[in-house]
């Protein structure tokens, strides 16, 4: 017997021994795979798409939030007081300041302006809008302050004329004894001519007596005053 | 199963299933995979003697064919390219459960070897399959070169030669161990004569 026909009764006692095959679960996550590793071909040419999309769209974003927050910063140093420099309307603008960034960004890539029509935009006007409101606003800080002043004195007033009404007239049945006494000399005083000490007297009852009412007794002691 | 793929070669199916990327090809891989997964998966058990081991291997072995699938050389045949991968992850098993002394195990010298003697052919059928089971347990019981080249040779109908290759060892080598492999099964069924 040659190698060849030993080789040819092993080989067949070998195959009638050996015919395991791998669970069938083996089978299925084996080809399952397979299948998987087919699919994404068609997926994969779309991301390079999603890509580029995705910065076409995210750009534009993140440079209009960084314009925003220093147009929001610029306005709020419009709103410091006035006593301190303007530089929008009296000096050119600084280096980084939201209207030269702009004016810049126009001027280098005048490609963006599409993408700027669809924000709050930014334009070469700007500066003298800027101003009209700085100046609408003082404006309307004096407008305010005219019209606090108004107020005041219109309470003033209110008040004075209350505290008037509340004021007691001099008459003889209102008076305690020693201010008709003191009323009684201060008329003998004009009588005499004696002005400065009606004056004098005057002062004093107004001291003394604020609840009374002493613009008679005035006008008495200026006419007689006028008189002489 | 698309039956127009059966008459592809494994080469020519391996080719259709990496190159093209219509989700029909599958089949091509479905036919493959149905022609070599039963005598893969004898090799690495027999290698292996480890059931869930086996099933591990054999499953990271077809995933690798699968995302490899890209880097498959169409003039190299597929067995061997299979089986060398098969191989390659039997040997890092071995390594990481600590039985790479096993695979390095000192064979027989040839005067270790008993004089050689006829093989018994197999009368009916009831004797086959008792030689056969006789020729399993003496398989198991092979080093593991000599194991591996007898069950390639047998699984998968390889040549010598390309057992050589896939072993990475000289043509005479793995004669050699194909050699003394047989004679050991000699004896272990000389009762049957």
């Amino acid at each position: 017997m040659n190698q060849q026909d030993e080789d040819k009764i092993l080989n067949q006692m070998y195959q009638a021994a050996n015919q395991e095959q791998p669970p069938e679960a083996l089978d299925e996550l084996i080809l399952k795979h397979a299948q998987s590793t087919q699919r994404p071909t068609k997926t994969k040419s779309w991301q390079p798409w999603l890509a580029a999309a995705s910065v076409v769209l995210v750009i534009p974003m993140i440079w209009l939030l960084t314009q925003n927050q220093q147009l929001t910063k610029d306005l709020a140093s419009h709103h410091l007081p006035e006593n301190q420099p303007t530089e929008i309307n009296d000096a050119p603008p600084k280096t980084g300041t939201v209207m030269n960034s702009i004016s810049v960004d126009q001027e280098q890539s005048p490609s963006k302006a599409t993408d700027s029509q669809s924000k709050p935009a930014p334009s070469p006007t700007m500066p003298s809008a800027v101003a009209q409101t700085r100046e609408a606003e003082s404006q309307q800080s004096a407008t305010d302050q005219a019209s606090k002043q108004r107020s005041i004195n219109t309470n003033k007033t209110l008040l004075m004329n209350e505290f008037k009404a509340k004021k007691k007239t001099i008459k003889p049945g209102n008076l305690d004894p020693i201010m008709a006494l003191e009323l009684q000399q201060f008329n003998q005083y004009l009588e005499q001519g004696e002005t400065e000490s009606a004056e004098l007297l005057l002062n004093t009852m107004m001291q003394d007596y604020p609840d009374f009412e002493f613009q008679a007794m005035l006008n008495q002691l200026n006419s007689q005053k006028s008189k002489q | 199963m698309p039956e127009s793929f059966e008459q592809y070669s494994d080469e020519k199916l391996m080719l259709m299933y990496s190159k093209q990327k219509d989700i029909n090809n599958l089949g091509a891989f479905e036919v493959l995979y149905q022609r070599h997964k039963g005598p893969l998966f004898r090799f690495i058990k027999k290698s292996i003697t480890h059931e869930q081991d086996t099933k591990d291997i054999f499953q990271e072995l077809w995933f690798r064919i699968i995302n490899h699938k890209h880097s498959y050389d169409h003039k190299q045949k597929f067995t061997t390219w299979a089986y060398t991968i098969a191989r390659r992850l039997l040997i890092d098993q071995f390594r990481h459960t600590g039985r790479l002394a096993e695979l390095n195990r000192l064979e027989p010298t040839p005067d270790d070897l008993a004089p050689e003697k006829n093989l018994h052919q197999p009368e009916n059928e009831f004797e086959t399959k008792l030689m056969a089971k006789e020729l399993n347990n003496a398989i198991s019981l092979l080093p593991f070169k000599q194991r591996q080249t007898f069950v390639m040779k047998h699984e998968s109908g390889l040549t010598l030669k390309e057992i050589a290759t896939i072993t990475s060892q000289p043509v005479e080598q793995t004669k050699s161990q194909y050699r003394y492999a047989v004679q050991k099964i000699k004896m272990a069924l000389e009762r049957f004569q």
